[in-house]
C-alpha cells in the first residue's frame, strides 16, 4: 500500500487514525499502541506477507540481542555479542539486497553463468536494519541504559508512517514519544499541521513528481531519440523528481506522524539552495547522513586521525551511500563521484569560500544534475548513451513525446520554471505547515490538493496501436 | 471552537463533498458504462475499447454481436440489424489478444441471451499465446469487486469525459452510436499501403523464422472460442477469415511462415467444422480483393467496402467453408500467390 492511493488516504488512514484516537481515550494507552503496531503490520503486509515475518524475525532478532548486551556486563563477550549481532544484521541486508548483484558481476568477471536467486528484495529493509544497527551500537556503548518493552520497540521499529522509506528515526526520538502522556490526547494543533504536511507533500508527489517522472520515463526509454536539449529536460526533470518525489515522501511521513502526536526527524531542508556539495549533504536526506556520520564515520575514527584518514573515511561513506542506494554499478559510480567532489571541495574550501555564489551554485547544480542521470540510468552502457545524446545538435525541438507528457512545450517551461523556483525560494513544506495557517488560502489550497491528488491516482490512457 | 480543530473539520468535511460529488456525476453520467446504459438521452459512444467494451457488453440491449479486432471496426450495425434482422452490439476491440475476448465473452454470456456472433479470425490474435492480453487491462472495470470501482469514481480523466458527454449534449455534437469506431479516413490506396509495407520490408532483417508454435498457439486460442460454442448451442457463431492482401502474404513469405500459417488455418477450420452451431468464412483467397491494395491502408486494414462484402457474403452464404471445400483453401492461396508478380509491384513503388 503506498501513501498515494486510494486504499491509503480514504480507507486505512482514516480507519487507523480515528481507531488510534478513540482506544487511546476509552482505554488505556497501550490499546492504542497495540492498535497502532497491528496496523503498522497490516500496512507492511500489504506489500507482501512474507516481508512480515522478515520484519518479524529481525525485530525479534535484535530485540534478543539488546536484551544479551543489557544482561552481560563482561566487556568482552559484549562485544563478541554486537558484533555477531552487528553481523547478521549486515548480512540480511546483503543477502536481500545484494545476492544477484554479486552473482551477476562474477558471471560477467569469470564468464560462469550462474543464475540468479529468486529473492524478493523486502520494502525498507535497509531502513529498518539501520534503524536497528544504530540501536544496537547505542545500547553497545552503554551511553544510557535504555528499558525498552517489547511493544514499544515493535512499534518503533514497524511504525507504518516510515516503514518503507524512512525518515531513518532514532530509538530515543521515537520511544520517549510513544511514552509520553500528552502524545494520547488528540491534539487539533497537530492534527492541522499533520494534514497541511501530507496534503503538501501528496502533492509533490502526485502533482510535480509524477509529471516529471512521466517525462524520465519516456526520455529512458527512448534514448536514442533524444537530441541535446531533449538530454537536457530529462537531465534536469530527473533532478526534480527525484526531490519531489522522495520529500514529498518524507512530508507525508512526518505529516501522518503528527496526526499521531509523533514527530518525526526531517529529512530535507531545501538542498538545491545548496553552494557546495559538502552543503548539499547537510540537506539532502539528512538522517541517512546523520546515520552515516555518526554510526560508520565516526567509529572509523572520523576527521580526528589526520587529513589523510579523513579523506579515506568519506570516500567510505560515500561508496557505502552509493551501494545502499542500489545493487548497481551506476550507484557505486554515483558514490564515488559525490565523494571525489566532497573531499575536493574540503580540501580547497578556502580557495572555494572566495568564488562568487552563484558560480558555486552553478557548479554544484550542475555537477547534481549530470551525477542525478548516472543515478537514474539502468547500466552504465545506458548512462554513456544518455551523455552521448548531448552531442546531437540536429534539431532544437524537445521530442515530442516529452513535452506532450508535460501538455505541450509551454506547460513544459512552465512545470521546469516552477521547480526551479520552488526548489529555490519555497521553504521546506515543514516549516509552512508549522505555521499553522488556517485560514481561506491555506484550507482551499489543502482542499485542492488533496481533491486533485485523489483525482490523479488513476489514469485512463488512451492505447494508440495503429498510428495511421 | 478552536481555530485548528475548525480547519480540521473543515478540509475534511469539504474534501469529502467533493469527493461525494465528483463520484456522483461519474455515476450519472457513466461514459464507460459501467453502470448502466445512458441515462437522460444521453447518445452511447463507444470509442476507447480497453475502457467501454466490458461494460457495454454488461448493460447495453442487443441479441447479436460482432466482437473483434480492428477488422471487425468499419462493420456498420444498423445495415446488419437491417441486412439480418438483428439487435446488434459491435464490441471492437483493435488489437486484442485471446485473453481479452475472454474478458469481454464471459461479460457478454453472463448478462445476456445471445442469439448471434460473429468473430474474425484474426492472424494477429492466433498466433499470440492464449493467455495475453493487448495491455494490462483496468481490472476495476471488468470485475465484480465494487470496492475498487473508486479508481472509477474517482479518476481525473472520468470526469473530463463526464463533463466533454454533457457540453456534447449541450451543443448538440454528441458522434453517432453507430457511427462507434468507425475510421474517418480516405487514403486506401496502393500507394498507402506500398509506403508502409516497403519501409518495413527493406529495415528488416529477414531470417527464416521458427513456425513450430503457430499450430499449437491457435489451437489454444481457438479453444477459447470453442468452450462457448459448446456451452451455448443456441448461439449461432460466425467465424471468418479476414481477407489480408497480398503483401501480408509477401511478409509471412519472407519470414519463412507461409506454409505453417496455411497450415494453422486448416487446423482451425477442422477445429471449428465440428460444431453444428459454427459457420466458417474464408475470404483470404478472394483473389480480384486481395491482389487490388486499392482496398487498403496496409497489409492488412481494409476499407469499410470490405466490411459490407463480408457481411453481404455471410448473409448470403458466399465463401462458406464446408467439410467438402475446405482442403482445396491451400492450393488456391498457392495459386494465387503464384500468379501474383511481387517482384514488378515492389519494383514499381521501390522506385517510385
Amino acid at each position: 500500500m503506498y501513501f498515494q492511493s486510494y486504499v491509503f488516504l480514504l480507507l486505512f488512514l482514516p480507519v487507523t487514525l480515528i481507531g488510534y484516537h478513540v482506544l487511546t481515550k476509552l482505554f488505556q494507552k497501550d490499546m492504542g499502541k497495540v492498535y497502532l503496531l497491528l496496523m503498522s503490520f497490516v500496512f507492511y503486509g500489504t506489500f507482501h506477507i512474507a516481508y512480515l515475518f522478515i520484519l518479524l524475525s529481525s525485530i525479534l532478532f535484535n530485540y534478543s540481542i539488546y536484551k544479551g548486551l543489557s544482561y552481560l556486563h563482561i566487556e568482552s563477550k559484549k562485544r563478541l555479542l554486537f558484533v555477531f549481532g552487528l553481523l547478521v544484521n549486515i548480512s540480511a541486508l546483503v543477502y536481500f539486497k545484494y545476492s544477484n548483484f554479486f552473482i551477476d558481476n562474477i558471471n560477467h568477471l569469470f564468464g560462469f553463468s550462474y543464475e540468479f536467486l529468486h529473492i524478493l528484495l523486502p520494502v525498507g529493509i535497509s531502513f529498518y536494519t539501520f534503524m536497528q544497527i544504530a540501536f544496537l551500537s547505542d545500547v553497545y556503548k552503554k551511553k544510557e541504559v535504555y528499558q525498552y518493552g517489547i511493544l514499544e520497540y515493535m512499534l518503533y521499529c514497524s511504525f507504518f508512517p516510515y516503514i518503507t522509506s524512512g525518515p531513518i528515526a532514532l530509538h530515543h526520538e521515537i520511544i520517549p514519544q510513544f511514552r509520553k502522556k500528552e502524545t494520547h490526547n488528540l491534539d487539533w494543533d497537530m492534527l492541522a499541521e499533520g494534514i497541511q504536511l501530507f496534503a503538501y507533500g501528496l502533492g509533490k508527489k502526485v502533482l510535480l513528481a509524477d509529471v516529471f517522472g512521466s517525462a524520465v520515463s519516456i526520455g529512458f526509454s527512448d534514448v536514442w531519440k533524444l537530441n541535446s536539449i531533449s538530454a537536457f529536460v530529462v537531465m534536469i526533470s530527473y533532478t526534480f523528481q527525484i526531490y519531489f518525489d522522495f520529500s514529498g515522501y518524507t512530508d507525508m511521513a512526518l505529516g501522518i506522524g503528527k496526526m499521531f502526536h509523533i514527530k518525526l526527524p526531517e529529512n530535507f531542508n531545501q538542498p538545491y539552495r545548496s553552494k557546495t556539495i559538502v552543503e548539499f549533504w547537510e540537506r539532502w536526506h539528512i538522517t541517512l547522513t546523520r546515520f552515516f556520520t555518526k554510526y560508520v564515520y565516526i567509529p572509523l575514527g572520523g576527521n580526528r586521525r589526520g587529513s589523510i584518514i579523513t579523506y579515506r573515511n568519506t570516500a567510505i561513506i560515500f561508496l557505502l551511500s552509493g551501494l545502499w542506494h542500489g545493487a548497481n554499478w551506476t550507484f557505486v559510480l554515483w558514490g564515488f563521484l559525490h565523494g571525489c567532489f566532497f573531499i575536493l571541495t574540503k580540501i580547497w574550501i578556502k580557495k572555494i569560500n572566495k568564488i562568487p555564489s552563484i558560480l558555486l551554485w552553478l557548479t554544484t547544480f550542475g555537477f547534481l544534475n549530470v551525477t542525478w542521470s548516472i543515478f537514474r540510468a539502468d547500466s552504465i552502457s545506458q548512462m554513456f548513451s544518455f551523455f552521448n545524446r548531448f552531442r546531437d545538435f540536429s534539431s532544437v525541438e524537445v521530442y515530442n513525446k516529452i513535452s506532450a507528457s508535460f501538455g505541450g512545450d509551454w506547460q513544459m517551461i512552465a512545470y521546469l520554471l516552477i521547480a526551479l523556483v520552488f526548489c529555490l525560494k519555497v521553504p521546506e513544506m515543514t516549516k509552512l505547515a508549522e505555521k499553522k495557517k488556517t485560514g481561506f488560502l491555506p484550507s482551499l489550497s489543502v482542499i485542492l490538493i488533496l481533491f486533485l491528488a485523489v483525482l490523479s491516482f488513476a489514469k485512463v490512457t488512451t492505447f494508440v496501436y495503429f498510428n495511421f | 471552537m478552536k481555530k485548528t480543530k475548525a480547519f480540521v473539520l473543515r478540509v475534511i468535511g469539504i474534501f469529502l463533498s467533493l469527493l461525494i460529488l465528483t463520484a456522483s456525476l461519474v455515476y450519472v453520467i457513466d461514459p464507460f458504462y459501467l453502470y448502466h446504459k445512458p441515462w437522460f438521452g444521453f447518445e452511447p459512444y463507444l470509442d476507447e475499447a480497453v475502457y467501454q467494451t466490458a461494460g457495454a457488453a454488461k448493460n447495453f440491449d442487443y441479441d447479436s454481436v460482432i466482437l473483434g479486432s480492428s477488422m471487425v471496426e468499419n462493420f456498420n450495425i444498423a445495415k446488419f440489424d437491417e441486412l439480418f434482422g438483428w439487435d446488434t452490439i459491435k464490441l471492437a476491440y483493435s488489437a486484442a489478444l485471446m485473453d481479452d475476448y475472454s474478458a469481454i465473452l464471459s461479460q457478454v454470456f453472463s448478462t445476456h441471451q445471445v442469439k448471434n456472433l460473429i468473430f474474425p479470425i484474426d492472424n494477429y490474435t492466433m498466433i499470440a499465446k492464449a493467455t495475453d492480453s493487448y495491455v494490462p487491462r483496468p481490472e476495476y472495470l471488468y470485475d465484480e469487486n465494487r470496492l475498487n470501482d473508486v479508481s472509477y469514481l474517482l479518476n481525473y480523466d472520468v470526469i473530463q469525459r463526464s463533463i466533454q458527454v454533457i457540453t456534447n449534449k449541450i451543443n448538440n455534437t454528441e458522434p453517432k452510436y453507430e457511427t462507434s469506431y468507425f475510421w474517418n479516413r480516405s487514403d486506401f490506396s496502393t500507394a498507402t499501403v506500398m509506403h508502409s509495407y516497403l519501409y518495413e520490408r527493406t529495415t528488416t532483417a529477414w531470417n527464416d523464422e521458427e513456425s513450430d508454435f503457430l499450430v499449437a498457439n491457435a489451437l489454444e486460442n481457438v479453444a477459447v472460442l470453442g468452450s462457448y460454442i459448446e456451452q451455448y448451442p443456441d448461439t449461432k457463431f460466425y467465424v471468418f477469415f479476414p481477407p489480408y492482401n497480398v503483401m501480408f502474404w509477401d511478409y509471412k513469405i519472407l519470414m519463412g511462415h507461409k506454409d505453417a500459417t496455411l497450415e494453422m488455418n486448416q487446423r482451425i477450420i477442422e477445429y471449428f467444422l465440428q460444431f453444428d452451431n459454427v459457420e466458417i468464412y474464408y475470404f483470404m483467397d478472394k483473389e480480384d480483393l486481395v491482389t487490388d491494395l486499392d482496398y487498403y491502408v496496409d497489409r492488412g486494414h481494409y476499407s469499410p467496402e470490405i466490411n459490407d462484402y463480408i457481411m453481404e457474403s455471410i448473409a448470403n452464404k458466399k465463401h462458406l467453408v464446408t467439410k467438402d471445400n475446405y482442403q482445396q483453401i491451400p492450393q488456391k492461396m498457392n495459386e494465387i500467390l503464384d500468379a501474383y508478380d511481387f517482384e514488378t509491384v515492389i519494383q514499381l513503388w521501390s522506385n517510385p
